[in-house]
């Protein structure tokens, strides 16, 4: 049976309406789900609740497990972003404005620390801490954090410094600029943005860090994301909601920052 | 183009010299015996250029021919394998580029995104350390002189092409340097806005008698704003002269078609009969031609497209068949096969030439004194 | 290097811990180890394809979409998972299937019976296909960016239906980055962690918790490197065809 253009055109048209709209409510409902139920009174977990209240947030700010995790987290994120902005922002200019040999080996062992299947990546990043006696150790965490965030850091300044003409700095030559004013002045200048938008995505990648630290973390060493996956795995813990609900919150925010930023250097 | 096609001796082409007004005062820039090697290739050969306080300069070539790696050198981004650059007498040869006093116009503007159209006009005025009143005020100036009054607090974004250009044009300018250079400023702009920039640029360097060297590819540009016009090619300077000199007179057969567009004619023999005639021997035909060179090596003979003509004339006459036509208002170009020659292409008055039709014989003609005889190269 | 040198060292234990083959040796020969790896591969091509075609779907739609309304709804429903932390989307994910969670509260209220997904495969599966998604679909859209509006035009023009031109037109254009996509999206599968353990529980075998037992319960780095490195080489091998088949740019492009 042929279907004429126009009966055929309205079948594709709701039959696509009907796959997205399925779809999108299968993306959104579990975030929608998580925060309404974070409102939740109940000292156990059920849908609907019985009461409606703030009561899982007092008990997240009043446990000191919870509060420990949190700090944890953070003394590992920051370090991790600093230490990638560090490492990321020579070797990004290494890669676009010199014609060292080694440059292609950079960018794909940038990217491959993507792809790469993470537990796989562990495994790795747990036998050489071995050899460094770094198992279990802050120092192995926040190194093997970097190791994940500096890709993501190089990615993007490196599609941001490619997007600033090296006819800039020599504009600013030119025009009587030394090297470093011009370097300085012009080009990181430009870059800044970039790095404070890849900064904030390797902070982020760290603090939501969940199987490394599986891996090569140790006793006394309960990150955030490890605190909820053990409580999870013991069982439905209400309060998990309310500290899903705020990371949730805290990650958009922080991740619609960056990209901000990062876009910034396009105009 | 407003270029008179009517014959100009040899004699009486003007050498620019008058309008470069301040000769006498030695080279503003200077270049002995420059070469430039990366690796096994040499990107530019043995080049001497002189350029006079208030020129304007232009390099024109193909890309690949060299003009580019100059630049490069003459700013400072690339020392010279051997040679020495002076500017206004000193030798900066390896100086940095700041230390240079040179201003530069890019091909893609680079103007700083970050800062305001003022910001950018003022940043060579701020590493000279100018006070903040006097800054602010040239600032202004340089903003009415480059016809954008009012736009100091802009971003280079919110501009146009052809504004920023102008921008780019004026923190060049601003601090007075010795030298401009630019870098095929007009070449990121569409054909009308081209047009303008050409007029703008003409205006601003009558009025700051500034020295410029220009690079581009394009000849038009080049015989539009040019005082002299150096023709690279391969690297090397192959001639160097007023646009007329070199449209008219030009001394080898790659400035006559590269620059001049012209036909050039394979010919059969040639003889000296004085120092800038010949005999030759084309198209079946003997000929007293103008000739430059030194008579020695091979030859071909130049004849610009708009020499060729329909009525009879003495001189050379050519025989062949209409190809291809093309109208263009008041012009017709026309192109013809020759036996023993090629490809010929004539421009000819529309009118005139109503009757050409594509496929039929022609014969046009071209007065001997309009050819040219010149080296093969 | 910071990522290249612990996978070279990887290989090198994989092989030097123990004695030679035998850590792989171990991997094939042990039933759960042959289990998890079958389960793992299967298990991230049927995500891989899932969450392809879900992706694609909604990047299409948001790409041709004349409402503006339904344009930010799917950019934030695609974008939603990316931004929720790891940890915290997985169990989202559970809150949705529990056995008194949302969705059989739900069946239940229309009459169905409810279903017990939690603690299977298909809830992994599940829970990967939610967080692949985001990938999917941005790096489709990227693909689908770079087809020209007026090739529609073009096709409309001469008579073919949005079906016709989906197939004819769109499908062979973004082929190369629906292809370099599935292939990303297969590799990072192949890795998951959080999912398998929160989502299939202890009974679900998957790669990844293979692996984890074989270090911190049974304190063999050997075998769990030689897995490791088994993950390693058939996710490289995909990408390396997928090179072969569409160049490195698209896949770079698929990544960035």
């Amino acid at each position: 049976m042929r279907l004429s253009p126009r009966t055929s055109d309205r079948i594709t048209r709701i039959a696509g309406f009907v796959t997205v709209t399925l779809a999108a409510a299968f993306l959104l409902a579990p975030v929608l789900l998580t925060a309404v139920l974070s409102f939740s009174n109940d000292p156990y977990f059920g849908v609907p609740p019985d009461t409606w209240g703030f009561r899982q947030y007092e008990t997240l700010f009043t446990d000191q497990i919870w509060r420990d995790a949190l700090m944890l987290s953070l003394k590992i994120a920051l370090p991790v972003g600093l230490l990638s902005a560090v490492i990321a922002v020579p070797a990004v200019f290494a890669i676009h404005r010199s014609r060292l040999p080694g440059r292609n080996v950079l960018h794909v062992g940038g990217l491959a620390g993507i792809i790469i299947p993470i537990s796989a990546f562990a495994v790795a990043m747990y036998g050489v801490l071995a050899d460094f006696g770094l198992l279990g150790t802050y120092a192995g965490l926040v190194l093997a954090n970097t190791v994940l965030a500096l890709p993501l850091m190089l990615v993007v300044t490196s599609a941001a410094l490619s997007r600033i003409p090296v006819e800039l700095e020599l504009a600013a030559m030119v025009t009587g600029a030394s090297r470093a004013r011009a370097w300085f002045g012009i080009t990181l200048r430009l870059l800044a943005p970039a790095m404070i938008g890849g900064f904030v995505l390797a902070v982020v990648t760290s603090f939501d860090e969940a199987v490394f630290i599986n891996f090569i973390g140790g006793p006394g060493l309960t990150t955030l994301p490890k605190a909820i996956l053990d409580s999870a795995r013991l069982g439905v813990d209400p309060v998990i909601m309310a500290v899903a609900t705020l990371l949730m919150v805290a990650t958009s925010i922080l991740m619609i920052l960056a990209l901000k930023f990062a876009r910034s250097t396009d105009e | 183009m407003t270029v008179s096609d009517e014959q100009i001796p040899a004699a009486s082409v003007p050498t620019g010299e008058g309008r470069a007004g301040t000769n006498g005062r030695g080279a503003a820039l200077e270049l002995r015996g420059v070469s430039k090697h990366f690796g096994s290739t040499v990107a530019l050969a043995e080049a001497n250029l002189s350029v006079r306080p208030g020129e304007f300069l232009t390099l024109l070539g193909p890309s690949g021919s060299g003009k580019t790696t100059m630049l490069r050198l003459i700013v400072g981004f690339e020392a010279p394998t051997s040679g020495q650059i002076l500017l206004r007498g000193s030798d900066i040869s390896h100086m940095s580029p700041a230390e240079r006093d040179i201003g530069m116009v890019f091909q893609q503007y680079a103007l700083f995104p970050h800062m305001t159209v003022a910001d950018n006009i003022a940043y060579g005025l701020k590493i000279r350390r100018w006070p903040a009143a006097e800054r602010k005020h040239k600032v202004e100036e340089m903003l009415e002189l480059i016809r954008l009054p009012g736009f100091g607090d802009r971003y280079p974004r919110q501009l146009s092409g052809g504004q920023q250009q102008r921008v780019a044009l004026g923190r060049a300018l601003a601090y007075d340097p010795a030298l401009i250079l630019m870098d095929e400023p007009l070449g990121a702009l569409d054909r009308t806005l081209r047009l303008q920039m050409e007029e703008e640029i003409r205006r601003l360097h009558r009025k700051l008698n500034a020295t410029v060297i220009y690079v581009t590819h394009d000849q038009q540009e080049a015989l539009a704003l040019s005082d002299r016009i150096a023709i690279m090619r391969d690297g090397r300077i192959v001639a160097l002269g007023t646009p007329e000199e070199l449209y008219y007179r030009p001394g080898n057969s790659f400035v006559a078609s590269f620059f001049a567009n012209a036909n050039l004619l394979p010919v059969d023999g040639h003889e000296r009969r004085s120092a800038d005639t010949a005999w030759v021997h084309c198209a079946g035909q003997e000929l007293e031609v103008p000739a430059v060179g030194g008579g020695g090596e091979p030859a071909v003979l130049s004849v610009r497209r708009r020499s060729l003509r329909l009525g009879p004339a003495d001189g050379l006459r050519l025989d062949g068949t209409v190809e291809e036509t093309l109208l263009f208002g008041d012009e017709r170009e026309v192109a013809m096969s020759v036996d023993g020659i090629g490809r010929v292409v004539a421009v000819l008055d529309a009118r005139d030439s109503g009757e050409v039709r594509v496929g039929e014989p022609i014969t046009l003609y071209a007065p001997a004194a309009d050819t040219l005889l010149v080296p093969e190269i | 290097m910071f990522v290249l040198y612990p996978l070279v060292k990887l290989g090198i234990d994989s092989f030097s811990t123990g004695d030679g083959l035998s850590n792989y040796a171990a991997v094939f020969e042990s039933a759960a180890g042959r289990k998890a790896l079958i389960t793992t591969v299967i298990g991230s091509v049927i995500v891989a394809v899932l969450a392809v075609g879900i992706g694609g779907i909604c990047s299409w739609y948001i790409r041709s979409t004349k409402s503006t309304f339904a344009r930010i709804v799917l950019w934030l429903a695609v974008l939603t998972p990316f931004w929720m932390g790891t940890v915290t989307k997985n169990y989202a994910i559970v809150l949705l299937i529990a056995e008194n969670g949302a969705l059989n509260q739900l069946l239940d209220v229309v009459g169905l019976s409810g279903l017990d997904l939690l603690y299977t495969p298909t809830a992994v599966l599940l829970g990967m296909v939610y967080t692949m998604v985001p990938y999917a679909a941005v790096s489709i859209y990227g693909a689908l960016l770079t087809i020209d509006d007026s090739l529609l035009s073009a096709a409309r023009s001469m008579g073919a239906s949005r079906a016709r031109i989906i197939r004819t037109i769109v499908l062979p254009l973004a082929m190369p980055g629906i292809v370099a996509s599935t292939a990303l999206v297969f590799a990072i599968s192949l890795g998951f962690y959080v999912t398998p353990v929160l989502l299939g529980g202890a009974q679900t075998p998957f790669m990844a918790t293979f692996i984890q037992d074989r270090i911190l319960t049974f304190f063999d780095y050997g075998v769990a490197s030689a897995a490791s490195v088994v993950l390693l080489v058939i996710a490289i091998v995909i990408l390396g065809l997928v090179v072969a088949l569409v160049g490195r740019e698209r896949l770079v492009r698929a990544i960035a």
